[in-house]
């Protein structure tokens, strides 16, 4: 077989395997399976998210296969397995023809670039901060499919899927009738759709741009490979230096002298081998040899400086400006189970995963809200589906662990934060409404209805029990006041732990099951059922902020009481 | 245009309702019969539909089904939120011994489908009886909507079209409280078959509305799950259960809805039917009888 042909086999399978997963990471969790597996295989995630979060990240581990496999076999992740470099010669194949795009072989390819980025994000994660969520293609690849890929497909899936509808009822395949794909829709898609589409378009200039100018994955394989024993080799005698190899290299491996190849920019694809006229280029074992084309990154000290210098400055910007995250408005909600904010976004690669995987779609991507440091990064939308009691799936695929894998009793202990009522918006308080639907969706039981002499009359309304309250925002989902919820999670008491458990002896008595325990139930206390009833049996003054307030549990109000 | 299974559907309805008729017609002249079973649940079921001429009194050979268990919660069988498993198998059972062709269990929960399905238990009780879909119909376009003539609250609503194209709905709730309309049994649980209920609680008198349902969902069989009744702290629970080892059933909602009533101490007191307000406004609306002395109760 020829090499590029395994090649493109290689690619396709291991797209597959990356799409494939990526199609696994759907409720409930495949036990058997680590979803994320794919995602974990990038050793300068690892890198990374482990100086940024200065702690061992024992699930990312497993990359250092990845370091070992290149440093024997060479920098074959980029031209065999990579899901973005894969996806980038699709595009090149039929957006770009080859032979129309014009390299001046004689051009300085100045691949320095990348081991400058490279050496930034190095720094950066030094100075805490993570920045692969830009370049890392374990970041970018997974959340183009999250963002940009699955909610399109699905759309489309459900089109034709109501196509064929008809035909379903008319030959009574009565089970197929009500099938339908769940939909998701995300915030924030524009951000990664811009920078996916640089990284196609930039191969109208260049093939593989991003990986031969930008990638900092690619930066750090290269650095490696050099050891590898696998190289290109060209019979000295049968080469007649036409160059036909130098124009095949997407990644311009070979230099001026055709014989010699730059060891740190070849994927071994074996396009050379293609061009070669002579049929004199081969690519096999070579034996241990170390090569000696080193990257300017190492050999100019200014060099250096300067990549050190600008990744501590995009760092500072990030963390110390505009962007630094703050949560001033108190409506930043973690998944269950984060990290420390800070510790959160040191790990945090923005791989769209967790938001992928959640049950409600109530996990979305921050656009700017939260600065640039915040960019990306998942945060538990209410109103869009809040977090559902049932399901723990987000910190079961997060690779970097950046969400927590708790167990799910140990997951349904977190407060994410507190339900606070607009009392001016909720229309149990505000237009003596029989509504109770944050209490009826409420897992924790954490709604009490109380009847309460407010200025339109005695009415039973809602209040939110502040220790069962876990800030989970299905009460914010499915609140009937149209736009914004009149309950809402804020960051109240949000409880984040780097390690332990949530489960506290405090809680446990808070969110005892209330079963058997006799509550009285006071019949003058009947809310109103749509009527309001007299103002106020008290003459005295009303309590604190014109509240009056019963104490005994109220019937409700669908009750007739003579 | 009609449908072949509308035509048929229509042939044997006109063909059951001269044999029929007689006793549906003095039933509803007369006093309205409520079938009250106690036992072990399938047994229970059986017994209470037999006392109301069996299932093939509702239930024509061929015909399509809709079954309105509660399975909104996900919560497990025994803390009383959603109807016993062991019922609604039995209901399925009798459909298609009855002839059924086609028997849809459905419900629209507030909280996710999938889980609800995973946790009521009772898709599991059913993945064996090839007759029988359990569906949690999630989309507007799983709704037609109808105008409600006659109502003063809910002039409008989507119903789910599987209940529209249905020969006989069913409807199998469990005996619960519910915090805003005091207990939720068949009428209330009509509302799980319709598409926007927050509308019900947002922009209408609640229990005016429930009641209006009936004008355009008619169940033809209602058989109330009192096994275990939720007492408190319903609809979502936990609360307290009453063991009451019994079944409901009529062909009259209203009737077997009223007659539960009575059977449970709700929030620890006693309540007549007439106390609810939406059974109420559902009897003064001529959906059904009240009051328990106007009933025919055999207890089986």
């Amino acid at each position: 077989m020829k090499l590029k042909t395994f090649r493109r086999i290689s690619q396709a399978v291991a797209f597959l395997v990356f799409a494939g997963l990526f199609f696994l990471t759907i409720f409930p969790y495949p036990e058997k399976i680590p979803v994320d597996i794919f995602l974990r295989l990038d050793p300068l995630v690892a890198l990374v998210s482990m100086v940024a979060s200065r702690d061992i990240i024992i699930t990312m581990l497993w990359s250092g296969l990845l370091l070992v496999l290149t440093l024997v076999v060479g920098r074959f992740f980029c031209g065999y397995i990579c899901p973005l470099g894969t996806l980038i010669d699709f595009f090149d194949r039929i957006l770009f023809k080859k032979n129309h795009r014009r390299e001046d072989p004689q051009a300085k390819p100045n691949r320095n670039i990348k081991y400058f980025i490279l050496g930034g994000v190095v720094a950066a994660s030094l100075a805490g901060a993570n920045l692969l969520h830009f370049f890392s293609p374990m970041a970018i690849a997974p959340r183009v499919m999250t963002l940009l890929v699955y909610p399109p497909l699905v759309w489309l899936g459900n089109t034709g899927i109501d196509l064929v509808r008809p035909f379903f009822s008319w030959a009574g395949f009565d089970n197929l009738v009500q099938l339908s794909l769940k939909r998701l829709y995300f915030d924030a898609a524009a951000g990664t759709f811009l920078l996916f589409a640089f990284i196609i378009i930039a191969n109208h200039w260049r093939r593989r741009f991003w990986c031969r100018y930008v990638c900092p994955t690619g930066a750090f394989l290269s650095l490696v490979s050099r050891f590898g024993i696998f190289k290109r080799k060209v019979q000295g005698a049968s080469c007649d230096e036409c160059r036909a190899c130098a124009m095949k290299c997407d990644m311009r491996a070979i230099d001026a002298d055709p014989r010699h190849t730059v060891l740190s920019e070849c994927t071994l694809c074996g396009d050379c081998i293609e061009g070669c006229k002579q049929h004199g280029t081969t690519i096999g074992i070579t034996g241990l040899g170390f090569s000696n084309e080193n990257s300017t990154l190492l050999t100019s000290r200014r060099s250096f400086f300067y990549s050190l210098f600008g990744g501590l400055a995009s760092a500072s910007l990030i963390k110390g400006s505009v962007s630094a995250s703050r949560n001033i408005n108190g409506q930043l909600i973690r998944p269950p189970g984060s990290l420390p904010e800070a510790d959160f976004l040191a790990r945090c690669i923005r791989c769209g995963e967790c938001m992928k995987v959640c049950k409600t779609n109530g996990l979305q991507p921050s656009l700017w809200e939260q600065g640039l440091d915040g960019l990306w990064t998942p945060r538990l939308s209410g109103r869009m589906g809040g977090c559902e009691d049932m399901c723990n799936m987000c910190g079961h695929v997060c690779p970097t662990q950046a969400i927590r894998a708790l167990p799910l009793n140990e997951k349904k202990f977190v407060k994410m934060g507190t339900a606070v009522i607009d009392k001016e918006r909720c229309i149990a308080w505000e237009q003596n409404k029989l509504c109770l639907i944050c209490d009826e969706i409420c897992p924790t039981d954490a709604i009490e209805f109380r009847v309460v002499d407010y200025y339109t009359g005695p009415f039973k309304r809602p209040f939110v029990d502040e220790d069962r309250c876990i800030g989970c925002g299905l009460c914010e989902n499915r609140c009937p006041v149209a736009g914004r919820s009149a309950i809402e999670v804020y960051s109240i008491g949000e409880e984040r732990q780097k390690a332990g458990s949530y489960i506290t002896e405090r809680k446990k008595a808070a969110r005892a099951i209330r079963e058997g325990e006799e509550r009285s139930y006071n019949a003058d206390d009947l809310g109103g059922g749509g009527e309001t009833l007299e103002k106020g049996k008290s003459a005295a003054p009303a309590g604190v902020n014109g509240l009056q307030e019963q104490t005994n549990e109220p019937l409700p109000g669908g009750f007739i009481v003579e | 245009m009609i449908s072949r299974r509308r035509f048929l559907g229509a042939g044997a309805a006109a063909v059951s309702s001269t044999v029929v008729a007689p006793s549906l017609l003095s039933a509803q002249t007369a006093k309205p019969v409520v079938a009250v079973a106690k036992g072990a649940a399938a047994d229970a079921v059986r017994k209470a539909v037999d006392a109301l001429g069996g299932m093939g009194a509702f239930v024509q050979k061929g015909a399509r089904v809709v079954i309105k268990p509660n399975m909104g919660f996900p919560n497990p069988p025994e803390w009383a939120t959603t109807t016993n498993p062991e019922v609604v198998k039995i209901v399925v059972d009798l459909c298609i011994e009855a002839g059924a062709r086609r028997v849809i269990v459905m419900d629209h929960p507030l909280r996710d489908a999938e889980i609800c399905k995973a946790r009521t238990g009772i898709a599991d009780m059913l993945k064996d009886v090839k007759q029988a879909i359990v569906a949690f119909p999630d989309d507007p376009k799983f709704y037609d909507e109808v105008s409600v003539p006659g109502a003063q609250e809910l002039k409008k609503t989507a119903v789910a079209k599987e209940v529209l194209k249905a020969d006989v709905l069913i409807c199998v709730p469990v005996a619960k409280s519910h915090s805003a309309t005091g207990v939720s049994l068949s009428i209330k649980g009509l509302m799980g078959l319709v598409w926007n209920r927050q509308v019900f609680h947002e922009q209408m008198e609640l229990n005016r509305a429930i009641a209006e349902q009936l004008y355009v969902i008619k169940p033809k069989l209602t058989i109330i799950d009192a096994m275990n009744a939720l007492i408190t702290n319903g609809p979502s629970g936990p609360g307290k259960v009453e063991k009451l080892g019994t079944i409901v059933a009529s062909a009259d909602p209203v009737a077997a809805d009223s007659y539960t009533v009575g059977l449970a101490r709700w929030y620890n007191r006693e309540f007549k039917g007439s106390q609810v307000k939406h059974l109420k406004i559902a009897n003064e609306l001529g959906f059904g009888e009240i009051d328990i002395e106007k009933m025919d109760v055999r207890i089986i």
